[in-house]
Protein backbone atom coordinates (compact mmCIF):
# COMPACT_ATOMS: atom_id res chain seq x y z
CA UNK A 1 0.00 0.00 0.00
CA UNK A 2 1.58 3.40 -0.97
CA UNK A 3 1.99 5.67 1.98
CA UNK A 4 -0.56 8.50 1.30
CA UNK A 5 -0.27 12.15 3.46
CA UNK A 6 -2.66 11.17 6.23
CA UNK A 7 -1.37 7.92 6.85
CA UNK A 8 1.98 9.79 7.00
CA UNK A 9 0.33 12.06 9.65
CA UNK A 10 -1.17 9.48 11.59
CA UNK A 11 2.01 7.11 11.61
CA UNK A 12 3.94 10.67 12.88
CA UNK A 13 1.23 11.18 15.73
CA UNK A 14 1.71 7.66 16.76
CA UNK A 15 5.13 7.87 16.83
CA UNK A 16 4.54 10.82 19.38
CA UNK A 17 2.67 8.87 21.55
CA UNK A 18 5.33 6.25 21.75
CA UNK A 19 8.25 8.83 22.48
CA UNK A 20 5.42 10.42 24.76
CA UNK A 21 4.99 7.07 26.64
CA UNK A 22 8.24 6.05 26.63
CA UNK A 23 9.24 8.94 28.37
CA UNK A 24 6.87 8.36 30.88
CA UNK A 25 7.41 5.10 31.54
CA UNK A 26 11.40 5.83 32.26
CA UNK A 27 10.65 8.71 34.36
CA UNK A 28 8.60 6.03 36.75
CA UNK A 29 11.61 3.23 36.32
CA UNK A 30 14.02 5.92 38.29
CA UNK A 31 11.35 6.15 40.46
CA UNK A 32 11.01 2.26 41.47
CA UNK A 33 14.31 2.14 41.43
CA UNK A 34 14.61 4.85 44.26
CA UNK A 35 11.92 3.07 46.40
CA UNK A 36 13.74 -0.50 46.48
CA UNK A 37 17.02 1.31 47.33
CA UNK A 38 15.19 2.72 50.29
CA UNK A 39 13.79 -0.70 50.95
CA UNK A 40 17.29 -2.03 51.10
CA UNK A 41 18.44 -0.02 53.51
CA UNK A 42 15.82 0.17 56.24
CA UNK A 43 16.04 -3.85 56.05
CA UNK A 44 18.09 -4.67 59.14
CA UNK A 45 18.29 -8.03 57.42
CA UNK A 46 19.95 -6.16 54.94
CA UNK A 47 21.68 -3.49 57.03
CA UNK A 48 24.75 -4.69 58.85
CA UNK A 49 24.76 -1.83 60.99
CA UNK A 50 21.96 -3.24 62.88
CA UNK A 51 22.60 -6.14 65.00
CA UNK A 52 20.55 -8.88 64.50
CA UNK A 53 20.26 -10.11 67.59
CA UNK A 54 18.16 -6.81 68.03
CA UNK A 55 16.32 -7.33 64.64
CA UNK A 56 15.63 -11.57 65.79
CA UNK A 57 14.42 -10.41 69.32
CA UNK A 58 12.63 -7.26 68.95
CA UNK A 59 9.67 -7.30 67.18
CA UNK A 60 11.37 -4.70 64.28
CA UNK A 61 11.53 -0.94 65.87
CA UNK A 62 8.39 -1.26 67.28
CA UNK A 63 8.81 2.59 69.18
CA UNK A 64 9.94 3.92 66.08
CA UNK A 65 7.27 2.77 63.65
CA UNK A 66 4.45 3.72 66.18
CA UNK A 67 5.63 7.13 66.05
CA UNK A 68 5.81 6.98 62.20
CA UNK A 69 2.34 5.89 61.85
CA UNK A 70 0.33 7.60 64.38
CA UNK A 71 -2.76 8.48 62.63
CA UNK A 72 -4.71 11.38 64.78
CA UNK A 73 -8.42 12.70 64.16
CA UNK A 74 -10.36 14.55 65.90
CA UNK A 75 -14.23 15.15 65.89
CA UNK A 76 -15.79 18.36 66.77
CA UNK A 77 -19.78 19.06 66.47
CA UNK A 78 -20.28 15.62 64.58
CA UNK A 79 -17.37 16.92 62.14
CA UNK A 80 -14.00 15.67 61.56
CA UNK A 81 -11.99 18.57 61.73
CA UNK A 82 -10.06 19.20 58.59
CA UNK A 83 -12.52 16.67 56.70
CA UNK A 84 -11.31 13.26 55.93
CA UNK A 85 -8.16 12.81 54.55
CA UNK A 86 -6.18 9.84 52.66
CA UNK A 87 -3.12 8.65 55.08
CA UNK A 88 -0.75 6.00 53.57
CA UNK A 89 1.35 3.28 55.51
CA UNK A 90 3.39 0.31 54.79
CA UNK A 91 2.40 -3.08 54.43
CA UNK A 92 3.34 -4.78 57.56
CA UNK A 93 3.85 -2.41 60.03
CA UNK A 94 1.98 -1.28 62.80
CA UNK A 95 -0.71 1.71 62.94
CA UNK A 96 -1.97 3.69 65.76
CA UNK A 97 -5.29 5.68 65.04
CA UNK A 98 -5.96 7.98 67.96
CA UNK A 99 -9.63 9.18 67.60
CA UNK A 100 -10.62 12.14 69.68
CA UNK A 101 -13.81 12.99 69.93
CA UNK A 102 -16.89 15.50 71.40
CA UNK A 103 -19.67 12.43 71.18
CA UNK A 104 -19.83 9.32 72.37
CA UNK A 105 -19.37 6.74 69.62
CA UNK A 106 -17.69 4.13 68.03
CA UNK A 107 -14.57 3.91 65.58
CA UNK A 108 -14.93 1.48 63.06
CA UNK A 109 -11.68 0.01 60.91
CA UNK A 110 -13.28 -1.75 58.08
CA UNK A 111 -11.52 -4.62 56.20
CA UNK A 112 -9.39 -5.03 59.67
CA UNK A 113 -12.63 -4.96 61.07
CA UNK A 114 -11.57 -3.26 64.32
CA UNK A 115 -14.01 -1.73 66.55
CA UNK A 116 -13.20 0.96 69.48
CA UNK A 117 -15.22 3.21 71.50
CA UNK A 118 -14.76 6.82 71.66
CA UNK A 119 -16.10 9.21 74.33
CA UNK A 120 -15.84 12.85 75.25
CA UNK A 121 -12.07 13.04 76.85
CA UNK A 122 -11.95 9.28 76.40
CA UNK A 123 -9.85 8.93 72.76
CA UNK A 124 -10.07 5.55 71.44
CA UNK A 125 -6.75 3.74 70.32
CA UNK A 126 -6.43 1.15 67.90
CA UNK A 127 -3.12 0.01 67.38
CA UNK A 128 -2.94 -3.11 64.72
CA UNK A 129 -0.28 -4.21 61.89
CA UNK A 130 -0.79 -2.84 58.74
CA UNK A 131 -0.89 -6.80 56.79
CA UNK A 132 -3.95 -6.29 54.34
CA UNK A 133 -3.00 -4.20 51.44
CA UNK A 134 -5.58 -1.67 50.12
CA UNK A 135 -7.60 1.45 50.82
CA UNK A 136 -9.54 0.83 53.80
CA UNK A 137 -12.66 3.11 55.55
CA UNK A 138 -12.43 4.35 59.22
CA UNK A 139 -15.26 5.55 60.28
CA UNK A 140 -17.77 6.93 62.65
CA UNK A 141 -20.28 3.47 62.83
CA UNK A 142 -23.33 4.72 64.46
CA UNK A 143 -23.20 8.19 62.10
CA UNK A 144 -21.06 6.54 59.18
CA UNK A 145 -18.85 9.75 59.47
CA UNK A 146 -16.01 9.03 57.37
CA UNK A 147 -12.62 9.58 59.29
CA UNK A 148 -10.19 9.19 56.76
CA UNK A 149 -9.05 6.52 54.18
CA UNK A 150 -6.39 4.48 55.06
CA UNK A 151 -3.91 3.57 52.12
CA UNK A 152 -1.66 0.23 52.81
CA UNK A 153 0.63 -0.51 50.26
CA UNK B 1 -20.19 7.98 52.12
CA UNK B 2 -20.18 6.99 48.37
CA UNK B 3 -19.01 4.39 46.11
CA UNK B 4 -17.33 1.11 47.06
CA UNK B 5 -16.87 3.43 50.40
CA UNK B 6 -21.10 3.06 50.77
CA UNK B 7 -20.31 -0.57 50.28
CA UNK B 8 -17.76 -0.12 53.43
CA UNK B 9 -21.18 0.60 54.97
CA UNK B 10 -22.78 -2.51 53.54
CA UNK B 11 -20.10 -4.19 55.63
CA UNK B 12 -19.80 -2.36 58.68
CA UNK B 13 -19.79 -5.43 61.05
CA UNK B 14 -18.64 -7.86 58.97
CA UNK B 15 -14.97 -7.43 56.76
CA UNK B 16 -15.92 -4.68 54.11
CA UNK B 17 -15.16 -1.63 53.23
CA UNK B 18 -11.88 -2.42 51.36
CA UNK B 19 -11.32 -0.54 47.79
CA UNK B 20 -8.22 -0.73 45.42
CA UNK B 21 -5.00 0.86 45.70
CA UNK B 22 -4.41 3.75 43.68
CA UNK B 23 -3.09 2.22 39.92
CA UNK B 24 1.15 2.28 40.24
CA UNK B 25 1.72 5.88 37.15
CA UNK B 26 4.15 3.24 34.80
CA UNK B 27 0.56 0.98 34.32
CA UNK B 28 -1.49 3.87 33.46
CA UNK B 29 1.59 5.23 31.22
CA UNK B 30 1.40 1.98 29.67
CA UNK B 31 -1.98 1.70 29.05
CA UNK B 32 -2.69 4.80 28.08
CA UNK B 33 0.55 4.61 25.24
CA UNK B 34 -0.70 0.96 24.14
CA UNK B 35 -4.54 2.66 23.77
CA UNK B 36 -3.11 5.63 21.61
CA UNK B 37 -1.20 2.64 19.19
CA UNK B 38 -3.90 0.58 18.94
CA UNK B 39 -5.83 3.56 17.99
CA UNK B 40 -3.64 4.56 15.21
CA UNK B 41 -3.17 1.26 13.93
CA UNK B 42 -6.64 -0.10 14.04
CA UNK B 43 -7.00 2.56 11.28
CA UNK B 44 -4.56 1.38 9.03
CA UNK B 45 -4.66 -2.66 9.62
CA UNK B 46 -8.62 -3.23 9.92
CA UNK B 47 -10.92 -4.71 7.65
CA UNK B 48 -12.44 -2.30 4.68
CA UNK B 49 -15.47 -4.65 4.38
CA UNK B 50 -18.02 -5.28 7.41
CA UNK B 51 -17.49 -8.30 9.10
CA UNK B 52 -18.90 -8.42 12.19
CA UNK B 53 -22.77 -8.88 11.18
CA UNK B 54 -22.43 -11.86 8.78
CA UNK B 55 -20.65 -13.80 11.45
CA UNK B 56 -23.13 -12.62 14.43
CA UNK B 57 -25.67 -15.84 14.00
CA UNK B 58 -22.94 -17.80 14.67
CA UNK B 59 -23.01 -21.66 15.04
CA UNK B 60 -25.51 -23.79 16.34
CA UNK B 61 -24.19 -25.81 19.31
CA UNK B 62 -24.66 -29.70 18.86
CA UNK B 63 -27.88 -31.19 19.87
CA UNK B 64 -27.09 -32.72 22.89
CA UNK B 65 -26.38 -29.78 24.39
CA UNK B 66 -29.32 -28.26 23.16
CA UNK B 67 -31.28 -30.91 25.84
CA UNK B 68 -30.00 -28.92 28.82
CA UNK B 69 -31.35 -25.82 27.82
CA UNK B 70 -35.18 -26.74 29.22
CA UNK B 71 -34.19 -27.99 32.50
CA UNK B 72 -31.71 -25.02 33.02
CA UNK B 73 -33.96 -22.72 32.45
CA UNK B 74 -36.67 -24.53 34.86
CA UNK B 75 -33.55 -24.28 37.09
CA UNK B 76 -33.17 -20.66 36.59
CA UNK B 77 -36.06 -19.28 36.70
CA UNK B 78 -36.83 -21.37 40.41
CA UNK B 79 -33.45 -19.83 41.54
CA UNK B 80 -34.91 -16.07 40.38
CA UNK B 81 -38.13 -15.96 42.53
CA UNK B 82 -36.05 -17.86 45.26
CA UNK B 83 -33.55 -15.29 45.73
CA UNK B 84 -35.79 -12.25 45.42
CA UNK B 85 -37.97 -13.73 47.92
CA UNK B 86 -35.21 -14.47 50.52
CA UNK B 87 -33.52 -10.61 49.63
CA UNK B 88 -36.82 -9.29 50.18
CA UNK B 89 -37.82 -11.50 53.34
CA UNK B 90 -33.87 -10.64 54.80
CA UNK B 91 -34.01 -6.87 53.88
CA UNK B 92 -37.39 -6.06 55.71
CA UNK B 93 -36.84 -8.29 58.86
CA UNK B 94 -33.46 -9.38 58.76
CA UNK B 95 -31.08 -8.18 61.03
CA UNK B 96 -30.83 -4.40 61.26
CA UNK B 97 -27.31 -4.28 60.54
CA UNK B 98 -25.59 -4.08 57.15
CA UNK B 99 -22.97 -6.62 57.65
CA UNK B 100 -25.07 -9.40 59.41
CA UNK B 101 -27.98 -9.22 56.75
CA UNK B 102 -27.48 -10.75 53.34
CA UNK B 103 -29.38 -8.10 51.51
CA UNK B 104 -26.88 -5.59 50.62
CA UNK B 105 -24.15 -7.65 49.67
CA UNK B 106 -27.02 -9.86 47.39
CA UNK B 107 -28.25 -6.91 45.77
CA UNK B 108 -24.71 -4.37 45.05
CA UNK B 109 -22.16 -7.17 44.83
CA UNK B 110 -23.85 -10.68 43.46
CA UNK B 111 -26.65 -9.18 41.83
CA UNK B 112 -25.03 -5.48 40.18
CA UNK B 113 -21.81 -6.69 39.72
CA UNK B 114 -22.19 -10.69 39.67
CA UNK B 115 -24.90 -10.68 36.71
CA UNK B 116 -22.87 -7.96 34.59
CA UNK B 117 -20.12 -10.34 34.49
CA UNK B 118 -21.86 -13.39 33.62
CA UNK B 119 -24.40 -11.66 31.12
CA UNK B 120 -20.97 -10.55 29.55
CA UNK B 121 -19.42 -13.52 29.27
CA UNK B 122 -22.24 -16.08 29.15
CA UNK B 123 -25.10 -14.43 27.58
CA UNK B 124 -28.45 -13.28 29.01
CA UNK B 125 -29.11 -15.29 32.13
CA UNK B 126 -31.02 -12.90 33.55
CA UNK B 127 -33.61 -13.59 30.69
CA UNK B 128 -33.99 -16.84 32.11
CA UNK B 129 -34.11 -15.89 35.60
CA UNK B 130 -35.86 -12.82 36.06
CA UNK B 131 -38.27 -13.30 39.14
CA UNK B 132 -40.77 -9.82 37.43
CA UNK B 133 -41.59 -11.94 34.68
CA UNK B 134 -42.36 -15.15 36.89
CA UNK B 135 -44.51 -12.97 38.71
CA UNK B 136 -46.11 -11.07 35.62
CA UNK B 137 -46.79 -14.27 33.39
CA UNK B 138 -50.34 -14.04 34.12
CA UNK B 139 -50.78 -10.30 32.65
CA UNK B 140 -51.13 -10.04 28.63
CA UNK B 141 -48.28 -9.71 26.67
CA UNK B 142 -48.72 -6.38 24.88
CA UNK B 143 -51.09 -3.37 25.48
CA UNK B 144 -52.20 -0.85 23.15
CA UNK B 145 -49.88 1.86 24.46
CA UNK B 146 -46.86 2.81 22.86
CA UNK B 147 -44.04 1.17 23.87
CA UNK B 148 -41.42 3.84 26.02
CA UNK B 149 -38.10 1.76 24.85
CA UNK B 150 -35.24 1.82 26.95
CA UNK B 151 -36.81 5.10 28.74
CA UNK B 152 -38.03 3.87 31.58
CA UNK B 153 -35.21 1.08 32.07
CA UNK B 154 -32.68 4.35 31.87
CA UNK B 155 -35.06 5.97 34.77
CA UNK B 156 -35.19 2.28 36.87
CA UNK B 157 -30.88 1.84 36.58
CA UNK B 158 -30.88 5.68 37.61
CA UNK B 159 -32.58 4.92 40.69
CA UNK B 160 -30.76 1.86 41.65
CA UNK B 161 -27.39 3.60 41.12
CA UNK B 162 -28.60 6.90 43.11
CA UNK B 163 -28.84 4.68 46.08
CA UNK B 164 -25.52 2.77 45.59
CA UNK B 165 -23.50 5.56 44.55
CA UNK B 166 -25.32 9.20 45.86
CA UNK B 167 -27.44 8.25 48.67
CA UNK B 168 -25.79 8.52 52.19
CA UNK B 169 -27.17 5.10 53.97
CA UNK B 170 -27.37 2.78 51.07
CA UNK B 171 -25.93 -0.12 53.22
CA UNK B 172 -29.19 -0.43 55.13
CA UNK B 173 -30.90 -3.42 54.95
CA UNK B 174 -34.41 -1.36 55.70
CA UNK B 175 -33.31 1.43 52.88
CA UNK B 176 -32.50 -1.68 50.65
CA UNK B 177 -35.70 -3.45 51.41
CA UNK B 178 -37.88 -0.13 50.49
CA UNK B 179 -35.77 0.19 47.47
CA UNK B 180 -36.51 -3.11 46.27
CA UNK B 181 -40.25 -2.82 47.33
CA UNK B 182 -40.47 0.08 45.25
CA UNK B 183 -38.83 -1.24 42.07
CA UNK B 184 -40.80 -4.15 42.14
CA UNK B 185 -43.87 -2.16 42.41
CA UNK B 186 -42.78 -0.19 39.34
CA UNK B 187 -41.87 -2.69 37.49
CA UNK B 188 -45.18 -4.82 37.79
CA UNK B 189 -46.91 -1.62 37.11
CA UNK B 190 -44.73 -1.12 34.03
CA UNK B 191 -46.11 -4.80 33.07
CA UNK B 192 -49.67 -3.59 33.34
CA UNK B 193 -49.47 -0.84 32.01
CA UNK B 194 -47.33 -1.53 28.58
CA UNK B 195 -48.05 -5.69 28.92
CA UNK B 196 -45.92 -7.91 29.99
CA UNK B 197 -43.20 -8.08 27.61
CA UNK B 198 -42.47 -4.58 28.52
CA UNK B 199 -39.93 -5.84 31.31
CA UNK B 200 -38.34 -7.71 28.62
CA UNK B 201 -36.59 -5.04 27.83
CA UNK B 202 -37.93 -1.76 29.54
CA UNK B 203 -37.14 -2.97 33.27
CA UNK B 204 -33.47 -1.62 33.94
CA UNK B 205 -31.89 -4.67 34.91
CA UNK B 206 -33.54 -6.68 31.91
CA UNK B 207 -32.27 -3.97 29.40
CA UNK B 208 -28.33 -3.91 30.93
CA UNK B 209 -28.13 -7.17 30.93
CA UNK B 210 -29.58 -8.02 28.32
CA UNK B 211 -27.16 -5.18 26.45
CA UNK B 212 -23.79 -6.49 27.75
CA UNK B 213 -25.12 -9.88 26.85
CA UNK B 214 -24.31 -9.30 23.31
CA UNK B 215 -21.10 -9.47 24.00
CA UNK B 216 -21.03 -12.82 24.96
CA UNK B 217 -19.78 -15.80 22.78
CA UNK B 218 -23.47 -17.69 23.71
CA UNK B 219 -26.94 -16.45 22.72
CA UNK B 220 -30.36 -18.40 21.72
CA UNK B 221 -31.60 -17.93 18.12
CA UNK B 222 -35.23 -16.98 17.51
CA UNK B 223 -36.13 -21.45 17.78
CA UNK B 224 -34.19 -20.88 21.25
CA UNK B 225 -31.74 -22.78 20.29
CA UNK B 226 -27.68 -22.10 22.12
CA UNK B 227 -25.49 -20.92 19.31
CA UNK B 228 -21.96 -19.94 19.52
CA UNK B 229 -20.49 -16.51 17.91
CA UNK B 230 -17.07 -14.79 17.50
CA UNK B 231 -16.36 -11.83 20.50
CA UNK B 232 -18.14 -8.62 19.71
CA UNK B 233 -20.50 -9.87 16.64
CA UNK B 234 -23.50 -9.78 18.53
CA UNK B 235 -23.41 -6.27 19.32
CA UNK B 236 -24.31 -5.84 15.45
CA UNK B 237 -27.70 -7.04 16.39
CA UNK B 238 -28.11 -4.65 19.39
CA UNK B 239 -31.86 -3.23 19.47
CA UNK B 240 -31.71 0.52 19.20
CA UNK B 241 -34.97 1.68 20.90
CA UNK B 242 -35.60 5.05 21.61
CA UNK B 243 -33.57 5.98 25.58
CA UNK B 244 -30.98 3.39 24.40
CA UNK B 245 -28.45 5.82 24.60
CA UNK B 246 -29.59 6.95 28.20
CA UNK B 247 -29.39 3.96 29.35
CA UNK B 248 -25.58 3.70 27.83
CA UNK B 249 -25.04 7.08 29.64
CA UNK B 250 -26.70 6.39 32.96
CA UNK B 251 -24.30 3.12 33.80
CA UNK B 252 -20.98 4.54 31.82
CA UNK B 253 -21.37 7.84 33.90
CA UNK B 254 -22.64 5.97 37.49
CA UNK B 255 -19.11 3.71 37.20
CA UNK B 256 -17.09 6.39 36.23
CA UNK B 257 -19.06 8.54 39.06
CA UNK B 258 -17.97 5.77 41.63
CA UNK B 259 -13.90 6.22 40.45
CA UNK B 260 -14.65 9.68 41.14
CA UNK B 261 -15.45 9.41 44.91
CA UNK B 262 -12.71 7.68 45.21
CA UNK B 263 -9.75 10.07 44.32
CA UNK B 264 -8.05 12.58 46.68
CA UNK B 265 -9.94 15.73 44.94
CA UNK B 266 -13.56 14.52 45.82
CA UNK B 267 -12.86 13.38 49.46
CA UNK B 268 -11.47 16.94 49.71
CA UNK B 269 -14.55 18.52 47.84
CA UNK B 270 -16.74 16.26 49.75
CA UNK B 271 -15.49 17.99 53.18
CA UNK B 272 -16.83 17.04 56.31
CA UNK B 273 -20.82 16.83 54.79
CA UNK B 274 -22.33 13.62 55.93
CA UNK B 275 -26.18 12.27 55.31
CA UNK B 276 -28.50 14.71 53.34
CA UNK B 277 -25.79 17.16 52.94
CA UNK B 278 -23.46 14.29 51.02
CA UNK B 279 -26.27 13.17 49.13
CA UNK B 280 -26.93 16.42 47.75
CA UNK B 281 -23.51 16.97 46.62
CA UNK B 282 -23.21 12.93 45.47
CA UNK B 283 -26.49 13.17 43.34
CA UNK B 284 -24.87 16.49 41.29
CA UNK B 285 -21.59 15.04 40.78
CA UNK B 286 -23.86 11.44 39.78
CA UNK B 287 -25.83 13.49 36.83
CA UNK B 288 -23.13 15.90 36.23
CA UNK B 289 -20.82 12.48 34.87
CA UNK B 290 -23.86 10.84 33.56
CA UNK B 291 -23.97 14.33 31.50
CA UNK B 292 -19.95 14.46 30.71
CA UNK B 293 -20.62 11.21 29.08
CA UNK B 294 -23.03 11.86 27.00
CA UNK B 295 -21.93 14.79 26.23
CA UNK B 296 -18.43 13.78 25.30
CA UNK B 297 -19.91 10.46 23.20
CA UNK B 298 -22.64 12.79 21.34
CA UNK B 299 -20.32 15.69 19.93
CA UNK B 300 -18.16 12.90 18.62
CA UNK B 301 -20.83 11.53 16.97
CA UNK B 302 -22.30 14.87 15.81
CA UNK B 303 -19.18 15.69 14.31
CA UNK B 304 -19.55 12.04 12.74
CA UNK B 305 -23.02 13.02 11.25
CA UNK B 306 -21.57 15.98 9.76
CA UNK B 307 -19.03 14.48 8.14
CA UNK B 308 -21.17 12.29 6.84
CA UNK B 309 -24.09 14.39 5.91
CA UNK B 310 -26.11 12.27 8.16
CA UNK B 311 -28.51 12.96 10.76
CA UNK B 312 -26.41 13.04 14.42
CA UNK B 313 -29.40 11.36 16.13
CA UNK B 314 -29.16 8.59 14.11
CA UNK B 315 -25.49 8.63 14.03
CA UNK B 316 -25.22 8.51 17.95
CA UNK B 317 -27.63 5.83 17.74
CA UNK B 318 -25.87 3.77 15.07
CA UNK B 319 -22.73 4.24 17.16
CA UNK B 320 -23.68 3.15 20.14
CA UNK B 321 -22.72 -0.52 20.52
CA UNK B 322 -19.01 0.45 20.39
CA UNK B 323 -19.73 1.97 24.23
CA UNK B 324 -20.84 -1.30 25.56
CA UNK B 325 -17.53 -3.29 25.27
CA UNK B 326 -16.30 0.35 27.65
CA UNK B 327 -18.95 -0.24 29.72
CA UNK B 328 -18.10 -3.51 30.70
CA UNK B 329 -14.43 -2.73 30.52
CA UNK B 330 -15.53 0.29 33.66
CA UNK B 331 -17.29 -2.01 35.13
CA UNK B 332 -14.57 -4.78 35.70
CA UNK B 333 -12.11 -2.11 36.10
CA UNK B 334 -13.99 -1.09 39.11
CA UNK B 335 -15.82 -3.75 40.64
CA UNK B 336 -13.16 -6.67 40.12
CA UNK B 337 -11.91 -6.30 43.39
CA UNK B 338 -15.32 -6.37 45.02
CA UNK B 339 -16.17 -9.12 43.45
CA UNK B 340 -13.62 -11.40 44.67
CA UNK B 341 -13.18 -10.43 48.32
CA UNK B 342 -16.86 -8.82 49.14
CA UNK B 343 -18.29 -11.87 47.49
CA UNK B 344 -16.71 -14.21 49.68
CA UNK B 345 -19.23 -12.43 52.61
CA UNK B 346 -22.38 -13.54 50.23
CA UNK B 347 -21.00 -17.09 50.92
CA UNK B 348 -20.93 -16.67 54.57
CA UNK B 349 -24.15 -15.04 54.91
CA UNK B 350 -26.37 -18.07 52.84
CA UNK B 351 -25.76 -19.84 55.93
CA UNK B 352 -27.96 -17.18 57.50
CA UNK B 353 -29.90 -15.16 55.38
CA UNK B 354 -32.46 -13.98 58.24
CA UNK B 355 -29.97 -13.51 61.16
CA UNK B 356 -31.25 -16.83 63.47
CA UNK B 357 -27.87 -17.96 64.02
CA UNK B 358 -28.21 -20.84 61.71
CA UNK B 359 -25.56 -22.15 59.55
CA UNK B 360 -26.96 -24.26 56.83
CA UNK B 361 -23.78 -24.51 54.82
CA UNK B 362 -21.19 -24.57 57.21
CA UNK B 363 -19.71 -21.02 56.19
CA UNK B 364 -20.72 -18.75 58.50
CA UNK B 365 -17.23 -18.50 60.50
CA UNK B 366 -15.36 -18.02 57.68
CA UNK B 367 -13.64 -14.63 57.34
CA UNK B 368 -12.79 -12.80 54.12
CA UNK B 369 -9.41 -14.24 52.15
CA UNK B 370 -8.09 -10.90 50.92
CA UNK B 371 -5.15 -13.28 49.51
CA UNK B 372 -6.92 -14.74 46.73
CA UNK B 373 -6.14 -12.33 44.83
CA UNK B 374 -3.09 -10.00 44.96
CA UNK B 375 -2.81 -5.91 44.34
CA UNK B 376 -0.61 -6.59 41.36
CA UNK B 377 -3.03 -8.90 40.13
CA UNK B 378 -5.94 -6.70 40.60
CA UNK B 379 -3.71 -3.66 39.19
CA UNK B 380 -3.66 -5.98 35.77
CA UNK B 381 -7.12 -6.58 36.08
CA UNK B 382 -8.16 -3.13 35.66
CA UNK B 383 -5.49 -1.43 32.98
CA UNK B 384 -6.02 -4.80 31.08
CA UNK B 385 -10.07 -4.66 31.01
CA UNK B 386 -9.92 -0.64 30.35
CA UNK B 387 -7.44 -1.15 27.22
CA UNK B 388 -8.97 -4.46 25.70
CA UNK B 389 -12.63 -2.80 26.54
CA UNK B 390 -10.88 0.27 24.30
CA UNK B 391 -9.65 -1.53 21.77
CA UNK B 392 -13.12 -3.49 21.52
CA UNK B 393 -15.16 -0.31 21.75
CA UNK B 394 -13.00 0.76 18.41
CA UNK B 395 -13.17 -2.45 16.44
CA UNK B 396 -17.06 -2.16 16.91
CA UNK B 397 -17.23 0.87 15.68
CA UNK B 398 -15.02 0.71 12.70
CA UNK B 399 -17.06 -2.35 11.60
CA UNK B 400 -20.19 -0.33 11.35
CA UNK B 401 -18.39 2.90 10.05
CA UNK B 402 -17.24 0.33 6.75
CA UNK B 403 -20.78 -0.66 7.13
CA UNK B 404 -22.27 2.68 6.71
CA UNK B 405 -20.13 4.52 4.61
CA UNK B 406 -17.62 4.66 1.42
CA UNK B 407 -14.05 3.42 2.40
CA UNK B 408 -12.50 6.87 2.67
CA UNK B 409 -15.61 8.13 4.82
CA UNK B 410 -15.45 5.23 6.89
CA UNK B 411 -11.50 6.02 7.90
CA UNK B 412 -12.04 9.75 8.42
CA UNK B 413 -15.44 9.24 10.14
CA UNK B 414 -13.29 7.41 12.87
CA UNK B 415 -11.28 10.37 14.27
CA UNK B 416 -14.11 11.79 16.22
CA UNK B 417 -14.86 8.40 17.61
CA UNK B 418 -11.17 7.62 18.20
CA UNK B 419 -10.91 11.18 19.78
CA UNK B 420 -13.99 9.94 22.18
CA UNK B 421 -12.57 6.55 23.00
CA UNK B 422 -9.34 7.80 24.12
CA UNK B 423 -10.78 10.15 25.99
CA UNK B 424 -13.31 7.55 28.25
CA UNK B 425 -9.87 5.14 27.96
CA UNK B 426 -7.19 7.64 29.80
CA UNK B 427 -9.91 9.06 31.91
CA UNK B 428 -11.23 5.74 32.98
CA UNK B 429 -7.53 4.99 33.98
CA UNK B 430 -6.83 8.49 35.41
CA UNK B 431 -9.73 7.66 37.80
CA UNK B 432 -7.68 4.70 38.90
CA UNK B 433 -4.91 6.94 39.72
CA UNK B 434 -6.95 7.93 42.59
CA UNK B 435 -5.14 11.45 42.67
Amino acid sequence: MRPTARSRAALRAGTVAVTMAAALLTGCGDDDGAASDTAATVDPTVDPTVEPTVASTTPLATTTSVAAHRIEVEVAGGRVVGGSRREAVPLGEEVTIVVRADVAEEVHVHGYDLLAEVAPGVPAELTFVADIPGVFEVELEASHTELLRLEVA
Amino acid sequence: MTGLVGLGGVLAHGVGGRTDLPLPLWLFSYGAGAVLLASFAALRVLWRRPRLREAAPGAALPSPVQLVTLPLAILLRGLGILALAVVFVAAWWGPDDAGANIAPIAVYVVFWVGLQVVSALAGDVWSAMNPLRTIAAPLPRTTARADPGHWTAAAMVLSFVWLELAYHDPSSPRVVGTWLAAYCLAALAGAVWWGRDWLRHGEGFAAIFGLLAHLAPLHRDAEGRLRVRPPLAGLTDVELRPGTAALVFVTLGSTTFDGLTRTETWIRLLGDRTGWAATAVNTVGLLWMIALVAAAYLAATRVVARMAGRDPVEMAMTFLPSLVPILFAYTLAHYFSLLVFEGQNAYVLASDPFGRGWDLFGTIDWRVNFTVVSTDTIAYVQAGAIVVGHVAGVITAHDRAVELFRPRLAERSQYPMLGVMVLFTVGGLGLLLGG
